[in-house]
């Protein structure tokens, strides 16, 4: 039976006082129905008046209540409670005051990129849909902004260390969304590349936690794919596909040695010749393929058949 | 069908990574699998061409999902995280969408195969677990790994997204922690078991993925692990391989050993570190080689 007191632990920071957060314990009489926001009201409104944490629309819309329950990122409003949770702010974000964090910061360090996008949206003003294209265009346009996914992106916290900046998934995602509604969609392809985007790591925590499941790694997909097309992409990233594309028709497999030649070319291949020299030694050196695989014929006829149907 | 399997490599296995493909065999000998290499099989694409090339991603797997459905298995074991997600994205599009299962036939009948969608795809360590059974394993244990507190990575594409792989849970996983205890060894829980391991940016920006590859494995380090164990290969190259670079970006000396899952249950089981390839890591795990040699 479900005792009528519920027990939640809150890890609470005041940035001037403290040197670490502290994790405080709590003990909220338990309501049917009740989610996370419920009990940081309470708490705020019996227990905890200085008690730092946002909320807004308390109906999934904005975004705002966007926080850690026993390490997940969820939105609280509509999160449902449960015993011995731990509420914590979105990691990856500078903690401004217990539960709430500041998403400036993150706007601020990609500011000027963001301010390449405002003339962009001035060259480029129509608007055109077709019939299949609006349901996708209207799940992608239906972010939130909670920075979600943004706050579980390795690639992004990399960017704090220095670097090349990534844009994050929820502005990349906005920018498929502008992509897919474009009749011109060049230059927002040009600033997504602009954005770094092939700095993605495709781990997929984007897509795993966006709770409008909106799947921005696969957006993050689509905006590489018609980079790759319009040869605007990354040139390591565009090489690496190519690779791909060359290599299995030949040689079924990858050509892993092929791999990096295709991508630093000869000369530049020359640098990982002491790490070539320890894999040697180690015997895990690939071996270039030399000649077709036994199986190539059936690949490259298969391929062939897609090349006829484009 | 019992404890036949089409085992399929993927490229590391057969190139950069011979020592997860030597493991693998060995262990599953001894636990009376039946493997059948799918030699004519053909690389996933990876993330690669799924993103890119998505028909050409498409139609390659369907056929190396209809070469073990032509030989009556009813699953691909895999032994990279990278190539099942892109298999079981591809199989699950093909099980869902039978206009795309149209498609990809149409393309493999030219070569005399067509897929029926009856194969599952299924990674070593799921096949370990879910079919032949932890409990089962212990009593195969002949050498409890009883002195080794070993980390379990499981890096991204065993995880997530979750409605593709769904074996195990992506914010609390718990299959390679259940194996490690099963075999006699203590699990190092370390904060970032789940997280990636920077491989695919690797061609990209290689300091940056060094630098991400070493923090993981200085986390592992700290909540003092003996060992970590991957799912992958490509996390194994990336925090193995290229472990020497992590140390050059971040000046500093990490020295962490990364084993194979099949390697771990292997030594468990009772072969030598020599048969298992564990001398030919770049971080050779020197005490694990020394113990177990015995």
């Amino acid at each position: 039976m479900q005792s009528d007191i519920l027990t939640v632990v809150v890890e609470r920071y005041d940035p001037e006082r403290d040197k670490a957060p502290r994790l405080v314990t709590y003990r909220v009489p338990r309501q049917e129905g009740m989610v996370v926001a419920d009990v940081l009201l309470y708490l705020y409104e019996h227990e905890v008046p200085d008690l730092g944490f946002l909320w807004e629309c308390r109906t999934r819309r904005c975004g705002t209540c966007a926080m850690r329950v026993n390490g997940r990122p969820v939105l609280t409003c509509s999160e449902p409670v449960r015993e011995n949770m731990r509420i914590s702010p979105l990691e990856g974000l500078p903690v401004v005051r217990d539960l709430i964090v500041d998403r400036q910061e993150l706007q601020a360090r990609l500011a000027p990129w963001a301010a390449e996008a405002l003339d962009v949206r001035g060259k480029d003003a129509r608007i055109l849909l077709e019939p299949g294209e609006i349901a996708h265009y209207r799940a992608l346009s239906e972010c939130i902004d909670c920075f979600i996914c943004d706050s579980v992106c390795p690639a992004l916290a990399e960017n704090a260390k220095g670097g090349a900046q990534f844009a994050g998934p929820r502005r990349l995602i906005r920018l498929e969304a502008q992509v897919q509604r474009r009749a011109e969609p060049l230059p927002w392809l040009m600033y997504a590349a602009r954005g770094n985007l092939s700095l993605c790591t495709r781990c997929f925590a984007c897509t795993e936690e966006c709770p409008r499941e909106l799947r921005p790694a696969e957006a993050i997909g689509s905006l590489t794919k018609r980079l790759y097309e319009r040869h605007e992409l990354d040139p390591h990233k565009s090489a690496h596909i190519a690779s791909f594309v060359r290599s299995i028709p030949r040689g079924a497999w990858l050509d892993e040695f092929r791999l990096l030649v295709d991508i630093y070319g000869i000369v530049g291949v020359a640098k990982f010749i002491p790490q070539a020299l320890r894999m040697l030694r180690h015997r895990k050196l690939p071996k270039p393929h030399f000649g077709k695989a036994a199986q190539a014929r059936d690949i490259q006829t298969i391929l062939q058949g897609l090349d006829n149907r484009s | 069908m019992g404890n036949r399997y089409a085992y399929f490599q993927g490229c590391a296995a057969r190139q950069s990574c011979p020592e997860l493909n030597q493991s693998t065999l060995l262990v599953a000998k001894r636990l009376g699998w039946e493997l059948v290499t799918l030699e004519c099989g053909a690389c996933t694409g990876a993330r690669d061409l799924i993103e890119a090339q998505p028909e050409m991603a498409m139609v390659l797997n369907a056929r190396t999902l209809a070469l073990a459905e032509a030989q009556g298995l009813d699953t691909v074991m895999t032994v990279c995280s990278t190539c099942t997600i892109t298999l079981r994205q591809v199989n699950k599009i093909l099980k869902e969408n039978s206009a795309a299962l149209e498609r990809s036939n149409q393309e493999l009948s030219r070569i005399g195969l067509r897929y029926n969608a009856t194969v599952e795809v299924r990674h070593f360590l799921w096949v370990l677990i879910a079919d032949y059974g932890l409990d089962r394993l212990k009593g195969q244990v002949k050498r409890p790994l009883s002195d080794l507190s070993v980390a379990p990575y499981y890096g991204c594409h065993i995880l997530r997204p979750s409605d593709v792989l769904g074996f195990d849970d992506p914010d609390n996983p718990r299959s390679l922690h259940n194996l490690i205890t099963a075999l006699g060894g203590s699990p190092a829980d370390f904060s970032s078991q789940a997280d990636c391991c920077g491989f695919h940016m690797m061609t990209i920006d290689e300091n940056r993925a060094a630098r991400h590859a070493g923090g993981l494995l200085i986390d592992a380090q700290q909540q003092g692990a003996d060992v970590m164990v991957t799912a992958c290969p490509l996390c194994h190259i990336s925090m193995d391989s290229w472990q020497p670079k992590s140390e050059r970006v971040m000046k500093r000396k990490i020295g962490m050993p990364v084993i194979h899952v099949a390697q771990l249950v292997g030594l468990a089981l009772g072969f030598s570190p020599r048969e298992l390839g564990l001398e030919q890591h770049i971080i050779r795990p020197t005490e694990i080689i020394a113990n177990y040699s015995r």
